[in-house]
């Protein structure tokens, strides 16, 4: 069972109500209402009577229009067919029944094409950068530490490192190499020259394979301040050094002694003393300087690099 | 109550659903039912929302023009009738934008219309001339009032006490919220009330 409202509750679904927006429930309480209540009733009236005399003028209007003929119809197909006679499809098969224009229309088509492609090729050869050009080596000294444009170390950088093993073999004796190389920001060994090159022909191809191998090492980039990689030049010592060692005599007669010391003794057959001959006495076994050779002789590789241009 | 937000193709009805396909089509005969089907309603709204005759006529070409070019991407989002109503409002919304621009000065309302035209029945042989003049003079102050009301608020009034439309239906022929289409009601009732003050109804 619905309560019934108040006069406030009534005006507010009043609307509602007479427009026939609330529940069958509802409508009922305020009908309910609206039999008892006076002032609610004449809200409705008025609102009831709005709703008529709109009508009611409306009917009249359209009653006036409804004897006019709209033809409608007619004027909407005929619009629809003239756009569809405009439609740029309609125009476009139009075009094509007479193939004059078409033929035209292609040549200019490949006329303006060959243009654009003309233009646009002298416009990429005219921006195109030659390294020996002044604006390349313009951007190239603007960019310092690049490949192409290695800076020297100094005591701010992170000097690089081998990260591979960089001893180089050499196949010849004494021999000292000074290498100028550039590390590349990858860590990589590029433009290695030898710069004492007051080497006879008959080295060269020492001194080639040598490069070889130095071209193998890897390093870890050289970091500058910032923290970035940057291309270091620098000059590679490659010494080839024969170390002559000396052998101590001393020594090696206190090892021998030594060793024959804790040897065990020889087992064997007594020999029976003949008379009035003193047994012999047993004799120590003799001492003799081990012959060896005096030094180790051969290269031994030592590399070493200094940085630095 | 009705639900026009919620309906699908199956709703629409499955003879409206095949009008639709071939106006889609570009079918010529399913074009002209499709007029002559609705011209009536969509010239009365416009008559109604513009007070001019041959602007309502306009309108209706317009709007005919416009839901044929846009039949296409109809999905049965609504009842038909209820989105060929959108249609209409929004070109009258244009309309009548350009119209009050346009035509400031020398604006003619519907009552002067009306009173020009005679367009307004005559009331029958059985009522007094007092009557008749009552009756002449509240349908002048009404259509005045009418005239001056807001758009959004005509169109809603419009809507529900000429066209009968449910609320949900005049909130989606509006694009506005059913609360927003309450509010604008009670706001036309009240200010139609108080113009009509005084007048006997």
């Amino acid at each position: 069972m619905r309560y019934a409202y108040s006069c406030a509750g009534v005006r507010d679904r009043l609307e509602a109500c007479y427009d026939g927006e609330v529940p069958f429930s509802e409508r009922l309480t305020v009908q309910k209402h609206l039999a008892e209540c006076g002032a609610c009733r004449l809200a409705a009236d008025e609102l009831t009577a709005l709703g008529a005399t709109l009508r009611s003028m409306a009917a009249e209007v359209g009653e006036h229009a409804a004897v006019e003929p709209l033809r409608l119809t007619a004027q909407v197909l005929e619009q629809l067919r003239v756009e569809d006679q405009l439609s740029v499809r309609a125009q476009v098969v139009a075009l094509f029944q007479d193939m004059h224009l078409v033929w035209a229309g292609i040549g200019a088509t490949v006329a303006t094409l060959i243009c654009i492609i003309g233009s646009a090729s002298v416009l990429i050869a005219a921006n195109q950068e030659l390294p020996e050009s002044l604006a390349g080596r313009i951007s190239l000294l603007a960019n310092p530490g690049s490949n192409a444009n290695p800076v020297r170390l100094n005591y701010e950088m992170m000097a690089p490192r081998a990260v591979t093993d960089p001893a180089i073999e050499m196949s010849e004796g004494d021999a000292e190499y000074a290498l100028s190389a550039v590390v590349s920001r990858e860590g990589r060994v590029q433009g290695i020259e030898v710069i004492n090159d007051a080497e006879p022909p008959s080295r060269r191809a020492v001194a080639n394979a040598m490069l070889t191998d130095a071209y193998r090492v890897q390093f870890v980039p050289a970091q500058a301040r910032t923290g970035g990689a940057v291309a270091v030049s620098m000059v590679w010592l490659v010494a080839s050094t024969t170390v002559k060692g000396r052998h101590d005599d001393g020594l090696e007669m206190q090892r021998q002694a030594l060793r024959l010391r804790n040897r065990p003794p020889m087992i064997g057959p007594v020999p029976v003393p003949s008379e009035g001959v003193p047994a012999p006495r047993p004799q120590s076994p003799t001492l003799t300087k081990p012959i060896l050779p005096d030094a180790f002789d051969g290269p031994v590789p030592l590399a070493a690099f200094a940085a630095g241009g | 109550m009705k639900d026009a937000g919620a309906l699908g193709w199956a709703d629409v009805g499955g003879r409206e659903a095949a009008l639709i396909e071939r106006c889609a089509a570009g079918e010529q005969a399913a074009c002209a039912e499709l007029v002559s089907g609705y011209e009536r309603m969509v010239y009365q709204l416009a008559l109604h929302l513009l007070g001019d005759r041959d602007d309502a006529l306009d309108l209706s070409q317009e709007v005919f023009f416009s839901v044929f070019r846009t039949i296409g991407r109809f999905r049965g989002q609504s009842a038909l009738k209820t989105w060929i109503y959108r249609i209409a409002i929004n070109h009258a919304r244009n309309r009548q934008r350009w119209w009050r621009r346009r035509r400031k000065a020398d604006q003619v309302s519907l009552d002067q219309h009306v009173a020009t035209h005679g367009d307004l029945r005559q009331p029958g042989e059985h009522t007094s001339p007092d009557r008749a003049y009552a009756r002449k003079e509240l349908a002048e102050k009404l259509w005045t009032a009418l005239d001056q009301l807001p758009f959004d608020q005509r169109t809603v009034i419009v809507l529900r006490e000429i066209d009968g439309l449910h609320y949900d239906d005049i909130a989606f022929s509006l694009g506005v919220a059913v609360g927003t289409v309450k509010s604008r009601l009670t706001r036309a009732r009240q200010t139609l009330r108080q113009q009509l003050q005084g007048v006997r109804v």
